[in-house]
């Protein structure tokens, strides 16, 4: 590896995080001027010289759909402004993981707990069916198949699989079933994720009704979580036939826990957990202001998935017709992060709703606009750009804003650096829920008339008599101007010929806002 | 007593001619010695008497400069033609005239003559017009007395007339053991150094002939990183160290040689050099008089060419595109370079920050000796984004699998032209107007190098 191989893995490795779109560095040779991915190059030309070659990666496309690419290179694109993203399943799927261990045998109100729960899920489940076509429901059973004593921690089975309209088979299966054995939640409910069929369009919850606790030494909080991360399934609902407050305890990070001590109470709690997830989830985000109500909005946001990353919903926050942040409707399974586009962005992350609700996200946006006016400057002239920095980090580039341009900020201490000539520099908090406004002054402009060949620098005079050098430049025997702050400067040139110092000549000026300062050289 | 003046006198020329190196003046020179060779002149004085001493110090002047090309002198003497009762006030004679090759002529006319009479100072002064005979030169007068003048003139009038007359200098005036009063009438004619041994009127008389045959002089070594002063063409600021004030500003040159060239600054002052190179390098300056003196700066430099693969029609979008250089690492912007221009700078390894759309960081660029270090940004497509309402929202980049925002839409611009570097992009927004947060859109588009592609929102 040469001393070149070397420095170019460096710039590859600091250059990537600043610049996302595909890239990649590889050393220049020969005629491979085209090759995949966005590419910094170093050749050596002639002189020994080092380039940083950025190039695109459509460049062997470009090369062989040339004629195509030129005749592409301008279209014109409408954009459908009504697509939305709004979350609705086709279908709702919910599967009964249903506790057959020995307890279960133990009566309960009127008749024995495992016979309550046959009886009362027929009826819920055949009620349903008759209202709502998109639901389908099966039913999971462990501690069955093997006495307590066989200590049998596989002991779970997927008793009626998913199916419209099967309640009537899910009373007659459960009616040849007799409790018996161990509680292997966790591993019932890990089994259970794969009980569903394949199918991005439809919503996912297990309903697990027990009357103990785990007894085979799993973690059911462990695997709940990780199916609401990978988005499988809502976190499973847990009702409870008579189960003791440790129970309880355990079940809290499960999911939502119902205990039940009566037929009427197990009823209810279980109709409730349908109904939740087949309502509909929404998502208000409220953005406060310094008083704590929900008055910022037009800032975009995106919603990210927790677990995987992944881009989730892109909208711009908007109010609705009562000036309250508009409702989202979110897919309830899986954990949110939530990124706010202010400049620098706030992020709230494991972001979980609670399904069938209208659910709150609120963030305390300090939000700031920044503007920063000059009469003369615009984008269509190339006026300067002003470059913020948070003061905390000034190495990097927050943003580049242009002359005349608002822009959202964080309250904070920000530095801006003007590309002014010559540059301003600017230290200054900005006050959130204000206007931050600066006043650049208007350019003045330096007109050069030259007939031959010089080498230039402009200076400015600063306090104590200092001279900073503001451009440095060639005149190539024809006039120019350049737009500069007001000030007083020193123009000092040297025809380009002639090899005398001595030659040195030094025009003073001033320059005023909006007006023309011409020199003869 | 003798033995030990000459050996003095070689010991000091030994000195004079291995240190540093005086500059001669290229112009013509011509030096008119006017010796006082009055009676007072054979008084003792310390290192011998006075006439013996101011021979031998003008022997020794005649022959370091004699061979100088440019420089002639000549000797006019008074005072030693009648004795001192005679009390001639026009006892004065140009005894060996101005010219090249004659010290051997100057050398012999010391041997011949003898101090005997008055002191007619002014007489001798105001006859330089005949001496010097009109030769356009630069006419340096010396005189060398042990008193003022004896026919009560006045020498500074006269002095001053010759000046302003453009006939001579300043001349210089060289006392020996001059009396309070002496001292007096005769500091306004020129410049009075009285002396009061063989020491003090020796290194007196050379710095008077070094001061009117050789030039203070400054050189510049702008070295390369191989020592050599091979940078030039940038403008250098001298800051008086007092003040702090701008004295000269002089851009550095290369004379046909190929060397630096010779820069004429005043001894008066000591100087904060600022070379404006970026980042500009400082060194101190302390110029010896009557020498060449040479700083050597390290300035060694190389080039950046920052370009745009590629042209574009929309000028004013790719304009905007600029580099910012920072030592890697540090915050301070040493400069802002334009989009197709090539810039110098100190050698060594910098951080670049270019404001496309989305910036662009380099780190570790490194600016070698004499090379070009070029960096080429791909062409950016232009995007037009044209907007039936007024709209909120933002074009971002996916990075690291994140939404970056990079650019805010201008609520109230109806159309927005924007130079995007090649790439693939998301536009977020929605009407200003938009009372249902399920009007935003979402677009991912692409941007090709070059191309341009018009959004009509």
């Amino acid at each position: 590896m040469d001393s070149s191989d070397f420095f170019i893995k460096q710039l590859n490795s600091q250059l990537i995080p600043s610049y996302r779109t595909p890239f990649s560095l590889k050393k220049r040779e020969g005629n491979s001027q085209c090759q995949g991915g966005l590419q910094i190059y170093k050749r050596d030309l002639l002189l020994a010289s080092n380039t940083y070659y950025l190039k695109n990666k459509l460049c062997s496309l470009l090369r062989m759909l040339l004629p195509v690419l030129i005749l592409n290179t301008l279209y014109s694109i409408s954009v459908n402004a009504q697509q939305t993203q709004v979350y609705k399943p086709n279908v709702s799927r919910i599967l009964f993981v249903l506790d057959g261990s020995g307890s279960m045998k133990q009566q309960y109100d009127k008749a024995s707990k495992f016979e309550t729960a046959k009886q009362l899920l027929f009826k819920l489940i055949d009620s349903v069916e008759h209202k709502n076509p998109n639901v389908e429901f099966a039913v999971r059973v462990f501690g069955f198949q093997n006495p307590n004593t066989a200590h049998n921690c596989k002991d779970s089975k997927l008793l009626i699989p998913f199916a419209k309209n099967n309640a009537s088979k899910i009373y007659s299966e459960l009616g040849h079933i007799t409790p018996q054995g161990m509680s292997p939640i966790a591993y019932s409910i890990l089994q259970g994720a794969g009980d569903f069929p394949d199918d991005a369009r439809s919503l996912n919850s297990i309903i697990l009704i027990t009357d103990g606790e785990e007894t085979c030494g799993g973690d059911p909080c462990k695997v709940s979580k990780e199916l609401l991360a990978k988005k499988i399934t809502l976190k499973p609902f847990i009702v409870g036939l008579n189960v003791d407050s440790g129970a309880y305890e355990k079940y809290k990070c499960m999911g939502t826990f119902i205990n039940t001590s009566s037929e009427a109470s197990f009823y209810n709690a279980v109709g409730v957990i349908i109904s939740q997830t087949l309502n509909t989830t929404t998502v208000q985000i409220n953005l406060l202001d310094q008083n704590g109500n929900p008055t910022v909005t037009n800032i975009p946001f995106t919603l990210y998935d927790h677990y995987t990353g992944k881009i989730e919903y892109n909208f711009v926050h908007t109010m609705n017709e009562k000036g309250n942040p508009d409702t989202l409707y979110l897919d309830p399974v899986g954990i949110y992060d939530l990124e706010l586009h202010t400049f620098p962005s706030i992020r709230k992350e494991n972001i979980e709703l609670t399904p069938g609700k209208h659910n709150i996200i609120a963030l305390d946006v300090p939000v700031a606009d920044m503007d920063i006016e000059c009469i003369a400057a615009s984008i269509a002239s190339n006026s300067a750009q002003a470059l913020v920095r948070p003061k905390s980090n000034p190495v990097n580039i927050l943003s580049v804003q242009d002359l005349n341009g608002q822009g959202k900020y964080l309250a904070g201490d920000y530095k801006l650096e003007i590309l002014t000539s010559p540059e301003i520099m600017i230290d200054t908090t900005l006050v959130p829920y204000a206007d931050n406004n600066f006043k650049i002054p208007n350019y003045g402009t330096l007109s050069l008339i030259a007939g031959e060949n010089y080498l230039a620098s402009i200076f400015l005079e600063q306090q104590g008599g200092k001279l900073q050098m503001v451009e440095t430049f060639e005149i190539n025997g024809k006039n120019e101007s350049h737009n500069m702050q007001p000030g007083k400067y020193r123009l000092i040139y040297k025809p380009k010929k002639n090899y005398h110092s001595e030659s040195t000549r030094t025009q003073q000026f001033i320059v005023d806002e909006g007006k023309t300062v011409v020199l003869n050289l | 007593m003798r033995r030990k003046l000459i050996l003095y006198v070689l010991a000091t020329g030994l000195v004079w001619l291995t240190g540093a190196r005086p500059v001669f003046a290229q112009e013509r020179t011509r030096i008119l010695f006017v010796l006082d060779a009055s009676l007072s002149m054979q008084s003792h004085w310390k290192g011998g008497n006075k006439w013996e001493v101011a021979c031998h110090s003008l022997n020794e002047i005649a022959d370091s400069i004699g061979q100088i090309p440019h420089i002639e002198m000549g000797l006019r003497v008074l005072g030693h033609m009648f004795p001192q009762p005679d009390m001639n006030c026009h006892d004065s004679r140009l005894e060996v005239p101005i010219d090249s090759n004659n010290v051997a002529r100057i050398k012999k006319k010391l041997e011949e003559i003898h101090p005997k009479g008055i002191t007619p100072l002014v007489y001798a002064i105001e006859k330089a017009p005949e001496d010097f005979a009109g030769v356009p030169a630069k006419n340096v007068l010396i005189v060398i007395t042990d008193g003022e003048d004896a026919c009560d003139r006045d020498a500074c009038g006269v002095s001053l007339m010759l000046q302003k007359n453009n006939i001579i200098l300043r001349p210089f005036i060289i006392g020996m053991s001059l009396d309070a009063e002496s001292n007096q009438s005769l500091s306004c004619a020129g410049k009075l150094v009285n002396t009061n041994n063989a020491t003090e009127f020796s290194a007196a008389l050379k710095d008077a002939v070094m001061d009117a045959i050789s030039k203070t002089t400054l050189q510049i070594n702008l070295n390369d990183q191989n020592g050599k002063p091979t940078e030039t063409d940038v403008n250098m600021s001298f800051y008086d160290t007092e003040t702090g004030m701008v004295r000269y500003n002089l851009y550095h040159s290369l004379n046909p040689r190929g060397l630096p060239d010779t820069l004429n600054i005043s001894p008066m002052f000591k100087y904060k050099l600022q070379v404006h190179t970026i980042p500009p390098v400082y060194a101190d300056v302390v110029l010896r008089k009557n020498t060449h003196t040479v700083i050597n700066i390290s300035a060694p430099q190389g080039y950046l060419n920052f370009t745009l693969q590629g042209t574009i029609s929309k000028v004013a979008a790719v304009e905007r595109i600029k580099c910012l250089l920072h030592r890697a690492g540090q915050l301070e912007t040493l400069n802002v370079q334009r989009i197709n221009t090539k810039t110098k700078y100190l050698t060594g390894t910098y951080d670049l920050e270019v404001t496309t759309l989305p910036r662009l960081t380099v780190k570790n660029v490194k600016i070698d000796q004499s090379k070009t270090t070029d960096v080429q940004i791909p062409a950016p497509g232009i995007l037009t984004l044209n907007k039936g309402f007024e709209a909120y929202g933002a074009i971002f980049v996916v990075e690291d699998g994140k939404m970056k925002k990079i650019y805010d839409l201008r609520l109230k611009d109806r159309q927005e032209t924007l130079a995007l570097q090649p790439g693939k992009y998301r536009l977020v927004y929605r009407s200003k107007n938009a009372r249902t947060i399920h009007t935003t859109v979402d677009k991912e588009f692409d941007i090709t190098s070059g191309g341009s592609l018009s959004l009509k929102l």
